[in-house]
């Protein structure tokens, strides 16, 4: 099946399995042809790289072999051994979990409450008390007369409240009324309290008015005289600003007049010197 | 320096194997430290996940265990591991497939616990390559897969592995070869899709 187109030689020749005279004919047909030679190169270009592949360092398990006295080993006991080993393994590890188990208190337990696993002891399965119909009616009475005295309790803490309320409420209707009573006045009260007021009223202004007068008549005297003070003062001041005025205009008129001399008297100068 | 080892390692299995057949538990212990990384990591370079591989490794133990005393050749005991080994990994493989869901978050969880280790620039990258390499031999059709494996990380000659899986030593170099070219291709791939 495999195909045989292959040079036996040339693996002799790579794994070192050529007598020394063999080796040296191979190598000389390895230097003669190319092809071969390639096809070696090509198988050790493998081999290198099959070579990084490296052993494994590895511990060797730990064994029993090597324990007992060889005197006692056979073929027959060698294999008692083998078979026994896991056995033995197995019925030590129960008498572990025996051990541990005794020790924690480990307990299985099958029962018709159902299968039960743990540590301790069991909490046993409660026996439940069972009640009589009579049992039960008498529970039942007890306890609604138990409620029924409650509620008459309840109910009387509850009317003694309401009477007090309906007292302080009436009370407080009562105070209400008077109150009422005394808000409204008549309608005679209303026109004396007018009338009072009226006539106060009159008097005050009566008296404002007066007073108001009086103080009048003197603000006016006291402004009027002010600003007849005033005035003169400003008349006063008026005549001193065109007597000024006058002046001035005096006295300009004499500077024209020289003025008008002296161009009068530079221009018969000039005639007189052109003459 | 690997096949040094490994000879001392076998050297060593030899007399252990002995005395394991005859009964002794601690040489049979030794046994197991001497072969324990070299399963897991065979299974981890299978599964490219560190639980899968640890599982695996754990179930080929148990059964070299129970069944050495039937080993009649002590010579054959490296085939008979990893056959065992083998036969454990396409069976997990198998319920993998068959629980999807379940080994999708499982690789999920592998991939970020491996993205949790380590910070500096460069051990991540080195990682990253790793996860790849990884990736890419995962999707290898199986038998190719098992011969890379075989071949290439637990340095199994081909009459070895011949043995181991019951082929022809041709049939263990073609399959070799292909899963050699296969890979080649896919790395391309990525190293374009990187480029891009």
């Amino acid at each position: 099946m495999e195909n045989q187109d292959f040079n036996k030689e040339l693996l002799d020749y790579i794994y070192g399995e050529m007598s020394a005279t063999e080796q040296k004919a191979f190598e000389q047909k390895l230097r003669e042809d190319s092809k071969l030679k390639s096809e070696y190169d090509e198988l050790t270009s493998v081999r290198e790289e099959l070579g990084k592949l490296e052993d494994k360092e590895v511990m060797e398990p730990f064994s029993t072999w090597g324990r007992r006295k060889s005197s006692s080993w056979n073929g027959r006991n060698k294999r008692r051994l083998v078979v026994f080993r896991p056995i033995t393994a197995v019925a030590a590890s129960l008498l572990i979990l025996m051990v541990v188990g005794y020790l924690t208190g480990f307990s299985v337990s099958l029962n018709k409450t159902g299968f039960q696993v743990g540590y301790g002891k069991f909490i046993s399965s409660t026996k439940e008390k069972v009640f009589t119909e009579d049992e039960v009616k008498s529970l039942l009475k007890s306890e609604i007369e138990k409620n029924n005295s409650m509620i008459l309790a309840r109910i009387g803490s509850s009317e003694q409240e309401n009477n007090s309320r309906f007292a302080s409420l009436e009370t407080s209707l009562i105070q209400t009324e008077e109150l009422n009573n005394q808000k409204y006045a008549t309608n005679e009260d209303v026109e004396r309290f007018f009338v009072s007021a009226e006539s106060k009223n009159i008097e005050s202004l009566q008296k404002y008015l007066a007073t108001t007068s009086a103080y009048q008549q003197e603000y006016f005297k006291t402004m009027l005289t002010q600003f007849g003070e005033f005035m003169q003062e400003q008349r006063s001041a008026d005549l001193n600003m065109i007597r000024s005025s006058f002046v001035e205009i005096k006295q300009s008129q004499n500077l024209q007049k020289k003025e008008t001399e002296q161009v009068i008297a530079s221009i018969l100068t000039t005639v007189q010197q052109q003459k | 320096m690997t096949e040094v080892l490994e000879n001392i390692a076998l050297y060593h299995s030899k007399s252990l194997i002995e005395k394991s057949r005859k009964g002794d538990e601690r040489a049979y212990g030794k046994l197991v430290g001497l072969w324990f990384k070299r399963i897991y990591n065979f299974s981890l370079k299978y599964f490219a996940d560190h639980d899968q591989a640890m599982e695996v490794t754990q179930r080929t133990f148990i059964v070299v265990y129970k069944k050495i005393d039937r080993l009649n050749d002590v010579e054959s005991f490296k085939y008979w591991l990893y056959k065992i080994a083998l036969n454990h990994c396409r069976e997990e493989d198998r319920r993998q497939k068959r629980n999807g869901w379940f080994s999708i978050f499982r690789s999920e969880e592998a991939h970020q616990i491996r993205s949790n280790l380590g910070n500096p620039e460069h051990e991540y990258q080195r990682k990253e390559k790793e996860e790849m390499i990884s990736e890419m031999l995962k999707t290898l059709p199986e038998a190719q897969k098992v011969l890379i494996i075989m071949k290439e990380f637990e340095g199994l000659k081909f009459r070895e592995i011949s043995e181991t899986l019951n082929i022809s030593e041709n049939t263990a170099k073609s399959r070799l070869y292909y899963g050699l070219k296969a890979l080649k291709r896919l790395i391309e791939k990525s190293e374009l899709n990187y480029k891009i």
